[in-house]
Parts: structure tokens; C-alpha cells; sequence
């Protein structure tokens, strides 16, 4: 019986020293400034302000030039078809080779259609005619809209002059000899190639990570600079005091990102219209263990920070060097396998595979279980190592 | 302040102070050294084949003869798709897709070979998972030009049947062909745009950390009076002779990194090394100009690396690199002109990739000297900080 007691009472002490942790951190991250910055400002502008910059999501109207040697009606109506497509637009129609040059070095045009004199010629004999287009390479997304702009426009214009060629033959027969199988390409998944919808999941998981090791390590230098410690009458018996920090912390900057995660992940996407297939229950049981293993991890590497500030140069570089190492862009199978074997001990890599499955792909967690594994045992991998590093800073300490 | 009378041994002074304080600090190698380090091994091994090749993708032929086997062999030899697995269904494929095995599947349909005898047009289909938008268009390309060709196939020996040339047959296939050229980067080679603007990118970041930290950690630590005395009270001999190891240090990590582009990976340098290495200097003077204004405006340490975080973080975005500038909302366009990375990445891309005469890059030019001159306006609100300001926790 006195035995029950004391494991009850050993709880009680234990959810109060919980508190009481809980309570101090909470504190320290709502009075100091650059928590404060880290946990609550940037979690809140990032996602308005990327979604802002990327919200256009293709690259539209993109200003060309035309060199049109061959003066022709087909040729004038080749440069009001890709003028009315939506990728390009025509600022100059009638330009010589160096006209169009100079436009490009001005930055006024980022890609030169070139048609060649003998363009119209080539087409009323029957034959292939060429038409040469030369894009800007500074930004691929502009290399793009030039691309489709002009062969869109080359195709739809091709397969008029088609019909015309196959009608001196039987229906049947034209119609096979134009395409006896049919092409059908279909994108299961951000059907629109939009920029914002494809790099917006991946960014905002990031900022998640990084904003706690940013926060977590503050918060961390600053006790340390203070020389200020918890003061838990439990905390030299043995390790009990570590658990109970870890909770307390834990508890903290989990109930703080879990209304951030909320506001980042469910709100903000819908106010921009970005994807958004998944369901709170989802979201909430996926994000859990990242939460954790984010928290946790940023508790260990906060033991390596002496001084506060060297934190952000330590780590605020690492997020894009994090951002490509996760395959969002750079696709994985292309990725060496060093750099791959290093992305599996940064929680961001499972956590932004994981989101942008159940985000634009609509994924439940049974079918990414490999993510979600990954994220509950990296949980426990870092929940022991959080609690071997804050041992053995305290010992340091006492 | 002005009234100073420190001459170039005092510079030296404090040059050599600087010098005893960065071999001791283990931060300033870190920053200095071992991030740049980093970044640059990091991108040039990550993206050295310049574009991703092999990616795994799905197989679905419920016809299974030997003219689809066949359809699926060449689609396997493209270079940027590599069949991994057949599946039954497309629900069964559109989970492995889900599951990120593959980023899509090509899909032959039931009597496909008897329907295309028979002429009556069964449809190859390919699916593509956008999410990954350039393993999408990789294998999108692949897909969708091996369709084409499926049927071109077909169509090239009907035609040939009916006593018609090559000349004629391209001529009814496709009557406009488009003879695309990339302008110094015929391979559309992501390693190149990856490397010539996310690089310096990420240089100028922790060119920009690394000064401010320096500037405001001593007046964390209070020793900023020692500074200033040193350099008999002038701003100019103070932040020159203590700013002038880093920018030595930074133009070297800069050009050497040029140089390992230009000439070890054979990257386009079409305006000439000369040029870069002058432009390499103006981003580093932009660079360490901006993190001084910076430390002079913000009240401490931890504000003013918070706000150089941001404002190089940011910059990798509104720079332009990935999506271009002119097609962000027309604020932004404006806004951007703020962030120094902009003005090098212009630079850059008009000098290096295009190799345009330097009188179109004056613009960028003097964009970043103003980075470079901002400290003149911030010399004595700092001036007065490290003299007497104490450390605000």
C-alpha cells in the first residue's frame, strides 16, 4: 500500500516538475527576442511571403522577339499565334538579328524566333519547314515558356497544313496517316506544373525544422550565456531530471508548433488556393512524430551551440543545402549516395517526402508508412540522444 | 571621429588584431572556410551529371506481345527514364507513385497491337507526378517522345508503302519544326544554373553572418572601446583594417570557386575570367558594405544576424534564380532590388552565361557599389555603439 503511494506521488512530483519546465521555457521563448522571432515571426510571414513571391506559379507573357525573314502571310500569322499563346508575348515583330540582340542585352526580351526566308516557300512545296528559336538560359523557367510557346504554336499551325496535305487522300486513310495511335499525357499529381504548389510543402516543412533549431538553440545559448538553470530538487538524483526537462521542453514547443503547423500547413495553403488533399486528422497524426523528432533533434545539436548566435551561423545556410538534399528538386535517384545517406538524419527529408504525399498526392499514412516509420523512429533515436547530451550538460553543470 | 589622425600602421594594427582573433575562434574558420567548403562540394558533386538520369519509373502493358515488349525496351534506353517494375493496374501504379518509388508509368492498353493492325487508334498513355516538377518533366519528355515515335512508326511505313521519300514523310509528319537553341548551355544543363547563382547565393549569406558577427560580437563582448582606440577613433581605418583579412579570405574563396567552374568543369565564362574576378570582388565589398550597415542600424548581436538570416535567405527566392523575377507580382520586382544577391545574379548570368559587353551590365554594377558605400551612412551612429553602447541581452 505505502509503496502505491509513492509511485502516485512520484507522478504528482513528476507532472509538476513537467510544469514547471514547461512553464519556465514558455517564458523564456515569449520574452526573448530572437525566439520570439524564429518561433512566431518567421513561422507566420515565410508562408506569406514565398507564396506571394512564387504565386504566379508559370511563367507568363514572357517578352520575345521576332525576326520574321520571310515576310510571308504564314509567317505574320505564326507570330500572332504565339503572341496569343499564354507564354509568350511579342514585343517586336519586324526586327533585324541585331535589333533582337540588343533587346536581349537590355533585358527587354528573353528569347529571338527567327523565321527563316524561305519559311512559306518550304511549306507550299510540301516539305519541313524550320523555324529557329533561341532562349535565354539564365532562368530555366523562362527556357520553358519559350519552348512551349513556339512548338505549341508549331504543332497546332503543323497540323492545319496537315489536313491539308492528307485531303488529297481518302478520310480514312488521312486520318491514320495523321496519328494511327493516340498520345495521352496525364499529370496525376499538380496538374498545373505550378512553381508555388511544387516547392510551397517543401519550404514550409523546412521552415518548421529549422525555426525550432533556431528557436530551441536561442533558447538554449541564452541559459547557458545567464548561467541560469532549472532549479528541480530532482535533478541530481540519478537521470530522473532529464526526462523531465525533455518532457517539459518538449511539451512546450510542441504545443507551440502544433498552432503553427496548423496555421502553416492547413490555413495558409487554402488562402492561397495551393493543393491541399489532405484532412486534419491526417495532418495531425503525420505530424506529430515529426514535430517530435524536430524537437528532439534540435535539443541535441543545441548542446553543441556555446554561444547563441553561433547557432544561425551554423544552421541557417544548412536549410538549402537541406532543401536540395530532400529530393524535392533535385530528383533522389539522381542524388550520390553519400549525400542520400546524410539527408536520412535530418528529420526535414521524411517529413517534406511524407507531406508532399499526403499535400498534393492525397496519400494516406498506410500507403507512406516508409516516411512515417522513418519519423517515429528517428523520434526515439533522438529522444536518447536529447537525453545524453542534456545528462551530461547537467552533470557539467553540478 | 573625423578629425582621426590614424595612418596606415594603425590599419596594420588593426589588420593584425583581427588576424590573432580569427585563428582563434573556431567560427570563423567554420564560416569562412569550412561552410563555403561545403556548399561548393556539395552542389558540384549533387548535380555534376547535369541532369537527372535513370529515373525509375513504371511499366503497365496489359497486351503483352512482342511489338509492346519492344515499345517498352526503347523506352527504357532514353536517357532519363529507367523502367523499375511492371505493374497490374494503374491503382497499383498510382500507389507506388504515392509511395515515391517512381514519378510515373507509361501505359499500353488490352489488344493494343491488334487495334493499331486494324487501324482502329488505341491510345498509349503516360502519367507524370508533377509534385516533382523536374523528375516530372524529365520523364514527361521521355514518355511523351516515345509515344510519338510509336506512332510515327506506324505511320513512316504506310507512307513508305505508298512510294514515299523520307524528305516527303517529315514534311506530312510535322510541317514546322522548331530548331531550338539554348543560348551557352546547349544541354539545358541544370548544373550549370545551379551552380553559377545558388553558390554565390549561399557565399553571400555567410558573407553576410560572418560580418556582422564580427562587428557586433565585440561589442557582445564589450571589446569594441580596444577596437576603436586602435585605430586612433577613425571609422574607415577601424572597419577597413578589420574587415580587410575576411575580404581577402572571401575573394579567394569566390575566385577559387570561379575557377574550379569555369576552367576544371568547363562552365561558360564567356566574358572572361577577368571580368568575373572583378565582379567577384564587387560582391564581396557589396556583401560586407550591406552586413555594416546592417550591424549599424540593429540594436544587438542577435538582431543583426536575425535580420541577415532573413535577408539571405530571402534573397535566393527574390533573386530570381528559379523563377524568374519579371514574373513575380510587380512589387516584388521593386523590392528586389534590395537584396545584393540580385544585382551579382544579373551580373552574372549577362557577363558569364551571355557574355554581353560590360556597358549592359552598368546597372548591376552600381548596384552593388551602393551595397558597397552604404557604411558611409551608418559610420557614426556605429561609431558612437562600439565606443560606448553596452550589450543589451
Amino acid at each position: 500500500m505505502e509503496k502505491k503511494l509513492n509511485i502516485v506521488e512520484e507522478f504528482k512530483q513528476f507532472m509538476v516538475d513537467v510544469m514547471y519546465i514547461f512553464k519556465e521555457e514558455l517564458k523564456l521563448c515569449i520574452h526573448d527576442q530572437g525566439v520570439l522571432i524564429f518561433c512566431f515571426v518567421v513561422p507566420l510571414i515565410y508562408p506569406l511571403l514565398y507564396t506571394y513571391i512564387y504565386n504566379n506559379e508559370v511563367v507568363h507573357e514572357m517578352p520575345c522577339v521576332v525576326v520574321n525573314n520571310s515576310k510571308s502571310s504564314l509567317s505574320r500569322e505564326y507570330i500572332r499565334m504565339i503572341d496569343a499563346t499564354p507564354d509568350l508575348k511579342v514585343i517586336s515583330r519586324d526586327a533585324n538579328i541585331d535589333e533582337a540582340r540588343k533587346k536581349m542585352m537590355e533585358h527587354k526580351a528573353w528569347g529571338i524566333v527567327l523565321i527563316p526566308k524561305d519559311f512559306s516557300k518550304k511549306i507550299n512545296r510540301g516539305e519541313q519547314a524550320f523555324i529557329s528559336v533561341y532562349s535565354d538560359m539564365s532562368c530555366m523557367l523562362n527556357y520553358k515558356a519559350m519552348k512551349l510557346g513556339s512548338l505549341n504554336t508549331a504543332l497546332a499551325m503543323g497540323n492545319r497544313i496537315k489536313i491539308k496535305r492528307f485531303n488529297k487522300w481518302d478520310q480514312a486513310s488521312s486520318e491514320l496517316a495523321i496519328s494511327p495511335i493516340k498520345t495521352k499525357g496525364v499529370a496525376l499529381f499538380n496538374g498545373s506544373k505550378g512553381f508555388a504548389s511544387f516547392v510551397m510543402p517543401a519550404v514550409l516543412m523546412l521552415v518548421i525544422q529549422q525555426t525550432l533549431i533556431l528557436g530551441i538553440g536561442l533558447a538554449a545559448g541564452s541559459r547557458r550565456e545567464k548561467k541560469k538553470v532549472f532549479k528541480l530538487k530532482t535533478l541530481n538524483k540519478r537521470n530522473k531530471g532529464t526526462i523531465r526537462i525533455l518532457f517539459g521542453k518538449a511539451v512546450c514547443y510542441l504545443l507551440i508548433y502544433s498552432i503553427i503547423s496548423l496555421y502553416i500547413l492547413y490555413i495558409a495553403p487554402r488562402l492561397f488556393n495551393l493543393n491541399q488533399l489532405t484532412d486534419i486528422p491526417t495532418l495531425f497524426m503525420f505530424m506529430l512524430p515529426y514535430l517530435l523528432a524536430c524537437i528532439f533533434f534540435a535539443i541535441t545539436v543545441s548542446i553543441v551551440v556555446h554561444h547563441r548566435e553561433t547557432v544561425m551561423l551554423i544552421f541557417v545556410f544548412a536549410s538549402i543545402l537541406l532543401l536540395f538534399i530532400s529530393g524535392i528538386s533535385w530528383p533522389t535517384s539522381s542524388i550520390p549516395v553519400f549525400w542520400r545517406w546524410v539527408a536520412k538524419l535530418f528529420p526535414s527529408t521524411q517529413g517534406i517526402n511524407g507531406f508532399v504525399a499526403i499535400q498534393n498526392m492525397g496519400a494516406d499514412l498506410h500507403i507512406i508508412k516508409k516516411y512515417y516509420q522513418s519519423l517515429w523512429i528517428m523520434t526515439g533515436i533522438y529522444f536518447v540522444a536529447a537525453c545524453l547530451t542534456t545528462r551530461y550538460m547537467n552533470r557539467r553543470k553540478s | 571621429m573625423m578629425k582621426s589622425k590614424a595612418n596606415f600602421s594603425d590599419f596594420l594594427n588593426v589588420t593584425k588584431r583581427e588576424c590573432n582573433r580569427l585563428v582563434r575562434q573556431p567560427v570563423y574558420i567554420y564560416t569562412l572556410i569550412g561552410a563555403p567548403l561545403l556548399v561548393a562540394i556539395f552542389f558540384i558533386t549533387l548535380v555534376h551529371s547535369g541532369l537527372p538520369q535513370n529515373l525509375p519509373i513504371g511499366l503497365i502493358d496489359m497486351d503483352n506481345t512482342p511489338t509492346t515488349r519492344s515499345i517498352a525496351r526503347n523506352l527504357n534506353a532514353f536517357e532519363h527514364s529507367e523502367i523499375i517494375a511492371n505493374y497490374p493496374s494503374i491503382l497499383e501504379a498510382r500507389e507506388a507513385v504515392q509511395r515515391g518509388e517512381i514519378y510515373g508509368f507509361f501505359y499500353i492498353p488490352t489488344n493494343f497491337t491488334k487495334d493499331v493492325s486494324a487501324m482502329r487508334r488505341p491510345t498509349l498513355s503516360y502519367y507524370t507526378n508533377d509534385s516533382y516538377i523536374l523528375a516530372g518533366s524529365g520523364i514527361f519528355v521521355d514518355m511523351k517522345t516515345m509515344a510519338t515515335l510509336a506512332s510515327a512508326k506506324v505511320v513512316r511505313s504506310t507512307l513508305m508503302a505508298r512510294g514515299l521519300d523520307d524528305q516527303q514523310i517529315a514534311g506530312l509528319l510535322q510541317p514546322i519544326s522548331i530548331d531550338a537553341h539554348q543560348i551557352n548551355n546547349p544541354w539545358a544543363s541544370y548544373a550549370i544554373y545551379l551552380c553559377s547563382d545558388f553558390v554565390p547565393g549561399i557565399f553571400m549569406l555567410l558573407f553576410l553572418l560572418i560580418t556582422v558577427y564580427t562587428i557586433l560580437n565585440e561589442v557582445k563582448m564589450k571589446t569594441s572601446r580596444e577596437w576603436v582606440l586602435l585605430s586612433k577613433q577613425s571609422m574607415i581605418v577601424a572597419l577597413s583594417g578589420k574587415l580587410f583579412p575576411q575580404f581577402l579570405i572571401e575573394c579567394i574563396i569566390v575566385w577559387g570557386y570561379d575557377y574550379t567552374m569555369y576552367f576544371i568543369l568547363g562552365f561558360p565564362c564567356a566574358s572572361g575570367f577577368g571580368v568575373m574576378m572583378f565582379g567577384g570582388v564587387l560582391m564581396v565589398l557589396a556583401s560586407q558594405g550591406f552586413a555594416i550597415f546592417i550591424s549599424g542600424i540593429m540594436p544587438s548581436l542577435r538582431m543583426g544576424i536575425s535580420t541577415v538570416s532573413l535577408w539571405g535567405i530571402i534573397s535566393l527566392s527574390i533573386g530570381g534564380i528559379s523563377f524568374p523575377l519579371p514574373a513575380m507580382a510587380p512589387p516584388l520586382q521593386y523590392l528586389a532590388q534590395l537584396f545584393p544577391l540580385r544585382h551579382y545574379i544579373v551580373f552574372s548570368n549577362d557577363q558569364a552565361l551571355n557574355g554581353y559587353d560590360l556597358k549592359y551590365s552598368i546597372w548591376s554594377i552600381v548596384g552593388l557599389c551602393v551595397f558597397a558605400l552604404l557604411p558611409l551612412l551608418v559610420l557614426r551612429v556605429l561609431y558612437k555603439r562600439l565606443v560606448k553602447a553596452k550589450y543589451i541581452p
